[in-house]
């Protein structure tokens, strides 16, 4: 991900996070990759890597998993279908326990992916086409294994309503076929998915054997296919991996395995962490956080520049920050483009912690997403050049609406510094003229408020959101939050706006047959640019900064194009 | 004794019995969904009735807390009727769906950090602020009092948020005299176990001794002007005989009474000790279990706080029997 021109000022001689990823050809997707993953330059084995957390992992349990440090984390012992790869700060994706990324011959609909044949547990046991099968079989039982992602049960086939291994133990899903030698696995599913290797990198699609599952349990230790195995798992305190004998390099395009321990604790205090791996003594040299961004200290750091360029990386995250405008309460599109010019991307930023907090973004996909993003105007300017509120060109939008909704309703988390920007967003809106009544809502029920369609309940005006993709493509953004389809009489899921133009949909609809991922890109590309220049539905804001530092006797740490988290996947120990 | 015994004991029951029964109450008036919150980003309201029949929260609060106060005696089975029950024997506090654990597996877990913390710094509180209050009433006026009712004030106005980020600052990461706080048990490595405690202990030490030092000196010096200590004087009594058995006897039962509410809210769960120090204890447990609305800990963690409280309260009603012969338990 390239820094905008203003961080990369900021930073200064600071190791900057540049990652792209790279969108595989559909051409390559048949192709047996082996391993092992390239060499990292400098690299040895040997030495305990620390990470030190503020929070416990949510879930380990692969199916129960769909937090990004948590999955950037489970690699290290989970493999699931498909996996990325970051080397050189270029992210790719990879097979893992498929041999390939897969071949569709109708457009999406039926995706074979050739498999290993010699994977092995952590007790030495096969890995099957079985398990494969039952991991994903597992995941539809999601009242009691919650928390992972349900794109199985959403696209996966199921003429016989399968629920769950655990409430029909003698059920089968018949959408997931194993070939007689098990060297192959074919899913059947409900709409053509042309991404669907992406899809396949979540925990719901890797081995799970039957008779080794723990049910709940499993949470607290997943049978290892990585490089290292659980230890000990206290929950709350610590996790402990250690090697995995049965782990073969050459069967992993993914993963490395320097460190001989890898010591996870956690309950550490923002401060507290933040001061001890800046005073980078004893322990904290070979340490590093997954949760933590900093934020306190960030300021000592920028005035260093050349003290910590080996252990400090700035890079603009994932999570894109933007204000979703109702398009069925304010219909008037000069309405919403005066909204689009009055909110300041400058204030913003300042309310979210200062100029480093994020970087200005015109567009819901990153500019990692190299064929997707494109750097169009919003309200006729550069908003990375100009991100200050467009306050004559707002009001001319308003002078041209017709009977504009003037009093609108804004909601917005108790979350962070998401009433702070909301604030600065009120402040901007109301110097056009708008009046706006603010509804803070607790992150438990947000999403879930803002979402209702039903009749009778009054709909937020302006509702400020945000999103991390869950694979990194255009497909893992724009189909979620801009697709008409997802809106139901009482939910619009992801799509706040409530988008659903019929010209934009006719565009869906031919993105839908799409297999090749850069073409693929381009055409949600031009999607997202409609939606935002043409239709006004969104007000893209920022995306966040992670701002991460770490021990100075640790190298190999990145950020993953993949999760967007940064990543110890790579770490070793400096000798 | 023994009615005496009965009446407090069925007394600090029916108070546990309140206290989870308001517990209760007051988290179905938050607007927090535990359901929502477990059913992660790709929810919707199917997923999530699913959810609530699984964690059992889709009952009304009445069926809920009767199948709970069941549970207790009875012992109680989730997730019936499917491939991953769960046997909760009694008593039985309840199920994590959070952390996959029953509650009372999770309170042994992680009790004996709290009670290190509690019993440690309890000490050497105990220690300090009856030493500094002894000396400040004895030395009454002079520089040494005056230096120890400053460091008193200074303890008593701090937060040991700040005051322990500066001392983990100066003794850990700087100087390295100490390690970083955490938890070790003592059966394991007695020697990590002090040094990883040091810290929490001398910072809860030197903020709660200050009141305990005001405490004693000022009992101290009202005790010391009864005529009946004058009358010890008079009667030729070394001053050492009549400073501790008879002065800081006299002065001691409103030490007893504050000692008990500290130690019992302490063991409670020292919240911000915990957090700040990133000591697993029950403090950390809790506040772990009230940001991610995990009802089932939430309960167990204050119905444990309560319970530590209603023991320390009849501890210090006995040993206020043995300091002071004319208080009598009827």
């Amino acid at each position: 991900m390239s820094l905008s021109k203003k961080a990369i000022a900021l930073v200064g001689t600071l190791a900057l996070g540049v990652t792209a990823f790279v969108m595989a050809p559909s051409t390559q997707a048949a192709t047996v990759v082996n391993g092992p993953a390239p060499a990292i330059p400098g690299a040895t084995k040997g030495g305990i890597l620390t990470i030190l957390n503020q929070y416990d992992f949510e879930h380990l349990d692969p199916a129960r998993n769909y937090v990004g440090s948590a999955l950037d984390f489970y690699r290290f012992f989970v493999r699931t279908l498909t996996q990325y790869r970051t080397v050189d700060g270029k992210t790719t994706l990879q097979p893992d326990v498929a041999a390939d990324l897969g071949t569709t011959p109708d457009g999406g609909k039926t995706w074979t992916f050739k498999l290993r044949t010699n994977l092995k547990y952590e007790d030495g046991s096969k890995v099957t086409c079985a398990d494969l099968k039952y991991g994903t079989m597992r995941s539809f039982n999601d009242e009691i294994l919650d928390g992972g992602t349900t794109y199985a049960e959403q696209w996966l086939l199921n003429p016989t309503n399968f629920t769950g291994p655990y409430t029909q133990p003698t059920g089968d899903l018949t959408s997931i076929i194993c070939s007689p030698s098990g060297d192959a696995i074919t899913y059947k599913l409900s709409q053509p998915i042309p991404y669907f290797p992406y899809v396949t990198t979540f925990g719901s699609f890797s081995p799970v054997p039957k008779a080794k599952d723990t049910k709940l349990k499993y949470d607290d230790h997943p049978l290892a296919t990585g490089p290292y195995k659980i230890q000990s798992y206290d929950r709350g305190k610590q996790i402990t991996l250690v090697r995995n004998q049965y782990w073969n390099a050459a069967t992993d395009p993914v993963r490395w395995n320097y460190p001989d321990k890898i010591v996870a604790k956690f309950g550490y205090e923002q401060n507290a962490l933040e001061s001890l791996l800046l005073s980078d003594a004893g322990a904290a040299r070979t340490s590093i956080s997954l949760d933590t961004n900093v934020v306190t200290n960030l300021p000592k750091i920028l005035a260093a520049p050349t003290k910590y360029k080996d252990r400090y990386l700035s890079f603009a995250s994932p999570y894109s920050r933007h204000l979703n405008i109702n398009m069925t309460t304010i219909t008037d599109l000069n309405e919403r483009k005066a909204i689009q010019c009055a909110v300041d991307l400058k204030t913003v930023i300042l309310a979210a912690g200062g100029s480093s907090a994020g970087t200005y973004s015109n567009s819901l996909i990153p500019s990692s997403i190299s064929d997707g993003y494109r750097n169009f105007d919003v309200c006729g300017r550069d908003v990375h050049k100009n991100p200050e509120a467009q306050v004559a060109a707002a009001k001319a939008f308003l002078a041209k609406a017709v009977n504009p909704k003037m009093n609108i309703n804004f909601s917005y988390r108790t979350k962070g510094t998401e009433p702070q920007r909301a604030a600065a967003i009120q402040q901007a809106l109301q110097a056009v003229g708008f009046t706006v009544t603010m509804k803070a809502l607790s992150s438990a029920t947000f999403y879930t408020e803002i979402g209702k369609t039903d009749k009778g309940v009054v709909q937020a005006d302006l509702m400020q959101t945000s999103w991390g993709y869950d694979w990194a493509a255009s497909s893992g953004i724009i189909f979620a939050l801009l697709d008409g389809r997802t809106i139901t009489p009482t939910d619009a899921h992801s799509n706040y706006s409530r988008l659903n133009d019929p010209a934009l949909q006719v565009l869906f609809e031919k993105a839908d047959l799409i297999t090749d991922g850069p073409a693929s890109d381009k055409a949600l590309g031009d999607i997202d640019q409609k939606a935002i220049q043409d239709l006004a539905a969104v007000v893209p804001m920022y995306f966040e900064n992670t701002n991460v530092i770490w021990g100075s006797k640790l190298g190999g740490i990145h950020e993953d194009g993949g999760w967007g988290t940064i990543s110890p996947i790579s770490a070793y120990i400096k000798k | 004794m023994f009615r005496y015994l009965v009446r407090r004991i069925v007394g600090g029951v029916l108070v546990l019995g309140i206290v989870s029964a308001v517990v209760f109450g007051l988290f179905f008036v938050l607007p927090a969904d535990p359901a929502r919150l477990a059913c992660g980003k790709s929810c919707t309201p199917e997923l999530m009735a699913q959810i609530r029949h699984s964690l059992e929260i889709d009952q009304p609060v009445q069926v809920q807390y009767a199948r709970f106060i069941k549970g207790i005696f009875k012992g109680r089975t989730y997730l019936k009727g499917t491939e991953a029950e769960i046997q909760c024997a009694a008593p039985c506090l309840g199920y994590s769906f959070r952390t996959n654990e029953l509650v009372t597996d999770l309170l042994k877990d992680r009790a004996p950090a709290t009670l290190s913390i509690a019993f440690g710094a309890s000490i050497l509180w105990l220690l300090i602020g009856l030493a500094s209050g002894i000396i400040s009433a004895l030395k009454r006026g002079t520089w040494i009092d005056k230096a120890s009712q400053g460091v008193a004030l200074a303890g008593a106005s701090l937060q040991i948020y700040f005051v322990g980020l500066i001392l983990q600052f100066i003794l850990v990461d700087k100087l390295q005299w100490l390690h970083s706080p955490g938890y070790v048990s003592p059966f394991d490595d007695p020697k990590e176990w002090a040094m990883e405690m040091a810290l929490p202990w001398l910072t809860l030490a030197f903020l709660l001794s200050a009141i305990y030092a005001r405490l004693t000196r000022a009992g101290m010096l009202e005790v010391m002007s009864e005529d009946y200590i004058r009358t010890a004087r008079a009667k030729g009594l070394s001053s050492r005989r009549i400073n501790f058995k008879h002065v800081l006897r006299g002065a001691i039962t409103p030490i007893v009474t504050v000692f008990g509410l500290d130690l019992g809210s302490l063991l409670g769960g020292a919240v911000i000790t915990e957090y700040v120090f990133n000591i697993p204890g029950l403090g950390r447990l809790a506040t772990d279990a009230v940001s991610t609305v995990d009802l089932p800990v939430i309960i167990g963690t204050v119905l444990l706080a309560a319970v530590f409280i209603v023991v320390a309260n009849l501890i210090v009603d006995f040993v206020y029997m043995f300091l002071d012969p004319k208080v009598r338990l009827s």
